[in-house]
Formats: structure tokens, sequence, C-alpha cells
């Protein structure tokens, strides 16, 4: 038998969230990307393309070499890697939220339609749902970059690709067990139009598992733009992005440990912290899921 | 049982028909190969020659029929990198890759299982928060990021292993272990959260009340059933463990699928590029199917009919 230890939770759902330690670490360290990524310009000393040929692959600061010029040591052709790392957040996390938002407009939309519609489209919806997420979403990405095209309007459209099926059986869902809500019928009874439905009293009642979804989303986005950048296909140079980053800094793995290491620890940081808010977010917007 | 699966398969059918009209009609729109196929020196007849050669010529209707008349018979179309049917460059590679994905399930698993059990029967133990740990980095660490750490620590710094490339199995430890920390990751939070609702179970408080040994209720009683969402997962997840694999392999040059398709990619070979994509998806339905059927052998109640 298992005592579920008895707990005072704060009510308001802010001080919940706060009340959870991982959550308000996670919140702690978006917040501080997210304030690096606007004042980007301001707190980089370099420009992220300002190349001096004469301080190429300097190492780090604190390692022998080193000098303050350049904190975090600087790359191939003598850029700032810690400016490259401050702007390559603006990148990464406006390339991450756009697609997060065209992701998410287009999943909840596509799920509304299909759950309120039923039949044929829904029939459509969901198969293509099935499609894409028995398909490697990765192996897709490659292809679609490498045959539409290498520009950031096709990656944002490419990667929001990635995260359309989750927002879409979400909705749904949510939408099929609330059609027959008593709430929706008086609705319907005093002569509401469809449209009107769907976006009055349908979709504010998908707002709690549609942001917790966003977080977890955000997350993978990051590390999906990473990656095609990585493999040269996302962001494309002279822009910043850390997924670039460490695809450049790859071929001086044996000369250069910093160009590889720095960028993938910011991957690593922001992608956590995103996470530890979507695990907060669940747990305070759905009590019934106990944190353990 | 022949019919369910002869059904399934039939259902694929739709789904990669889609896959490649969608791939043909990118294809179609992102240019004439011949512009890069052909030196720049080529002739205007060289052109129209090399257009009617391969059926470039024909409306795009055409070019897709003749193209899912021929995947049926086997045929994806020519490579013009290594001028040779796509189909057979694919299949030799896919070995290797099945290869790095079967090593990290296996070594995945061999860690995640005994630690998400662990994780779940003693919940505040050393093992759990070792375990929470680990499930949180590994959703977080870029597979990539990871295998670049690993090369530097223990190939650049250490020596012990070589960098890249492929040989004898001590080429295959760096790869295999990269990619399988994603899988323990994932199986990890899986086991713990499917073991913590086997263990509330009554036939597990039963269990115990008839005075069976802890270990025995574990791993007999609950371990059992707490298999099926982990299966479930594995094919879900398959799509996903491929595309880590795909950039793994890209790290480490290791001579798979995801190194071929990002040297298709970069040769524009895009015949070679379809028939990837063609593979990979039969070879995720098959494996969907599979999935399926091994439902039958866990739990009973719920075999095919």
């Amino acid at each position: 038998m298992q005592r579920v230890p008895f707990r005072a939770q704060p009510r308001g759902r802010l001080l919940r969230f706060l009340h959870r330690t991982p959550a308000t670490i996670g919140a702690l360290v978006m917040i501080v990307f997210v304030t690096v990524a606007a004042g980007a310009d301001r707190l980089a000393p370099y420009h992220y393309d300002a190349q001096l040929l004469s301080d190429r692959l300097k190492p780090p600061a604190w390692t022998p070499g080193g000098s303050w010029a350049h904190p975090l040591g600087s790359d191939q052709l003598g850029r700032d890697i810690l400016s490259r790392i401050l702007y390559g957040a603006r990148v990464s996390l406006a390339v991450g939220l756009l697609s997060v938002t065209v992701g998410c407009a287009a999943g909840t939309t596509l799920g509304l339609v299909a759950g309120y519609a039923g039949g044929a489209i829904d029939a459509v919806v969901s198969r293509a749902a099935d499609a894409q997420l028995s398909f490697p979403y990765l192996l897709l990405a490659v292809a679609l970059m490498a045959l539409g095209g290498r520009g950031l309007f096709n990656l944002i459209l490419v990667l929001s690709l990635g995260s359309w099926v989750v927002y879409a059986r979400t909705v749904r869902a949510a939408v099929m067990s609330l059609k027959t809500a008593e709430f929706i019928e008086a609705a319907r009874a005093v002569g509401a139009p469809t449209w009107r439905i769907m976006i009055r009293h349908i979709l504010p009642n998908t707002m709690a598992p549609l942001t917790v979804i966003s977080s977890f989303q955000f997350a993978q986005m990051l590390l999906s733009e990473a990656s095609l950048s990585f493999l040269g296909l996302g962001v494309q140079p002279p822009a910043p992005s850390w997924g670039e980053m460490l695809g450049s800094g790859r071929s001086y793995l044996t000369s250069a440990w910093w160009l590889a290491t720095l960028p993938g620890l910011s991957i690593a940081l922001v992608v956590l912290g995103a996470n530890l808010v979507g695990d907060g977010l669940r747990d305070v917007f759905d009590p019934r899921v106990v944190a353990d | 049982m022949i019919g369910y699966i002869a059904r399934r398969l039939g259902q694929a059918i739709p789904t990669l028909l889609v896959v490649l009209l969608v791939g043909k009609a990118l294809l179609h729109v992102s240019g004439d190969p011949t512009d890069i196929l052909l030196p720049p020196e080529a002739t205007a007849e060289q052109r129209v020659a090399f257009r009617r050669q391969h059926g470039l010529d024909r409306p795009f209707a055409i070019q897709y029929a003749r193209y899912v008349l021929g995947a049926f018979s086997g045929d994806l179309g020519q490579s013009l990198s290594f001028n040779e049917p796509a189909l057979q460059i694919v299949i030799g590679h896919l070995p290797a890759t099945l290869k790095l994905t079967a090593a990290a399930i296996a070594i995945g698993m061999a860690v995640a299982l005994p630690v998400g059990m662990a994780a779940a029967v003693k919940r505040r133990s050393l093992m759990n928060s070792l375990g929470s740990i680990v499930v949180l980095l590994g959703q977080a660490v870029p597979t990539f990021w990871l295998g670049m750490m690993l090369i530097l620590l223990f190939a650049v710094r250490l020596g012990w292993l070589p960098a890249s490339g492929r040989g004898g199995p001590q080429h295959f430890v760096l790869p295999s272990v990269c990619l399988s920390f994603w899988v323990a990751s994932l199986f990890m939070r899986l086991t713990r959260s499917s073991m913590l609702e086997v263990l509330s179970q009554d036939y597990v408080r039963t269990a115990r009340a008839k005075g069976l040994l802890e270990w025995a209720v574990v791993t007999r009683h609950a371990f059992r059933n707490a298999l099926l969402p982990l299966v479930t997962v594995v094919g879900l997840q398959f799509g996903a463990l491929l595309g880590g694999a795909l950039v793994t392999e890209f790290v480490f040059a290791w001579p798979g699928i995801g190194s071929l398709l990002m040297a298709a990619v970069e040769t524009r070979d895009y015949a070679l590029v379809l028939a990837i994509i063609m593979v990979v998806a039969s070879g995720i339905i098959v494996i969907n199917l599979l999935v399926d059927l091994l439902y039958g052998w866990i739990d009973p109640r719920i075999r095919v009919a």
C-alpha cells in the first residue's frame, strides 16, 4: 500500500507552478535565454559575422593560449564564439517559436474541423496524421529540404510539418468529447453559427493541453532545427544557428574542441528548460497526473 | 491471421502512393535534372536524347504512373551518381543501419529495463534519481552532439576507440552507444511509469498477499504486464530511432542509409533519395505490423482474429 503524503498546494496556477523546483529552474533557464536572444546585439562583444583572420581558432580564455578578447574562443574564420552563440539564440529560438506557431495553427484548425465535421474530412485528416506519424520525421525533413530548397521559409514549413499532428490529434479528441456537451447544444439551440461555436466555445476549452504540448513541441522544434542545420540543410551560413555552428565545428573536432562543445551545451540547456516547463505546466493543468 | 496481414499490407498501399506522389511532385518542381547531370557543354540534341532516355519529356502524370508501376516490380529507378539501380544500392546499405539500430536498442534496453524497474519499485532511491537525470538528459541532449563529445573523449583525448568509419568491432562501439543513450532514456521513463501503473493493480497485491518473494512479484507478475505499452512504443518510436540513426551515421561516417541519404542529397541524386524514402516507409509499415502481431504473443487476450 502506498500512502500519498498530504502536502498543502498553494492556490493559483502560477504559484502552484513555482511550487515545483524543476519547473522553476526550467522557467529561469528559458527567461535567461529569451533575454539573451532579445538583447544579442547589445550583449555580444562582436557582430556574429565579424571575421578577424589574425584571431583564427583561438581557444577559450581559461585555457592556455586563450584571451579575454574572445571569452569562449573563436572559430576557423576568426569569429567570436560567444557572440555567435548569443546571436544563435535569437535564430534558434525564433525559428523554434515560428514553427511551433505555424504547426499549432495548422494542427488546431485541422483538428477542429475534423472533429466537428467528422465523416470524410475526419477520415482524410486522421489518415494523413497516421501516415505522417509512422514515418521517420527527420528523414522526411532532410528529403523535403533537399528537394524543396534550403530557405528559412522552407525550414519553418518543414519543421511545422513535424508538429501539426500532435495538435490535430489532441484538438480532434477534445472536440469529439465536447461536441455533445450541454453548453454546446445550448449554443446551437440559440442559433450560434458553427464557426462561432468552434472558436468561442470549443477552442477555449482546449487551451490547457495546447499550452502543455506547445512547450514540449518547442523543445522538439529546437532539436529538429539543430539537426537539420547540423546536416547543412537548415539555417544557412553566415547566419548563426547552434546546429550550424556544430556542423562546421565537426571538421575541427581534433584541433579545436570548443567549436563543437559550447553550442551543443546551449541546445541541451534550452531544450531541458523547455521540457521542465512543459512538465510543470502539465502538472498544474492536469492535477490528475500525480507528480512523481 | 493471413487475411489480417494481407488487409494491413493493403491499407499501407495508399500511404506509400501518397509518399511517392509528394516526392515525385517535389522533384518535378525542383527543376530539370538534365542541367545538373549533363556537362554544361552538352549540345541541345544530347539534352533532348537524355530527356527521352529517362522519360523526362513525358507529362508528370505519365512519369508518376510509370514510376509506380516500376515500384511494384521492384524498380525504383536508376541512381545517377552510382549508375546502378537505386533499390540495389539502398538494400546494400541497409544491413549497416539495421546493425546499428539493433545494437542501440539492445544496449538501451539492457540499461533501461533494470533501472526503470528498480526506480518504480523503490521510489525514494538513488536509482530513481539517477534514472530521472538520464531521462531528462536523454531528451535534451542532441544525438549528434553526444556523438561528437564521445569522439572527443574516447577517440581524441583517450585514444581508446576509432573516431569513425567501419572495420572491426571497435568501430561499432561509439556509434551504437551514442544512439543507445536516447533509446535508454525513452525506455527508462516508459518502464518506470508502466511498472508504477501495474504495481498498483489488485493482482499484484494478491501475489504479495499469498507470500511470494518480492522479486517474483516484480519480475513475473508485474513486469510481464508492464511490457505491453513498451512494445507499442518500440513500434511508434522506430521512425524517430531511424532519424537518430541518420545523424549518428553522419557523425561517425557509418556507411548506412543515413550516410547514403546525405550523399544522395549532396550529389542531387534524387532517384536515390526517393528510393530511400520508399524503402524506409515500407520497412516502417512492416515493423508496425510485426509489433501488432507481437501483442498477441505478449497478451493472448488481444490476439488478432
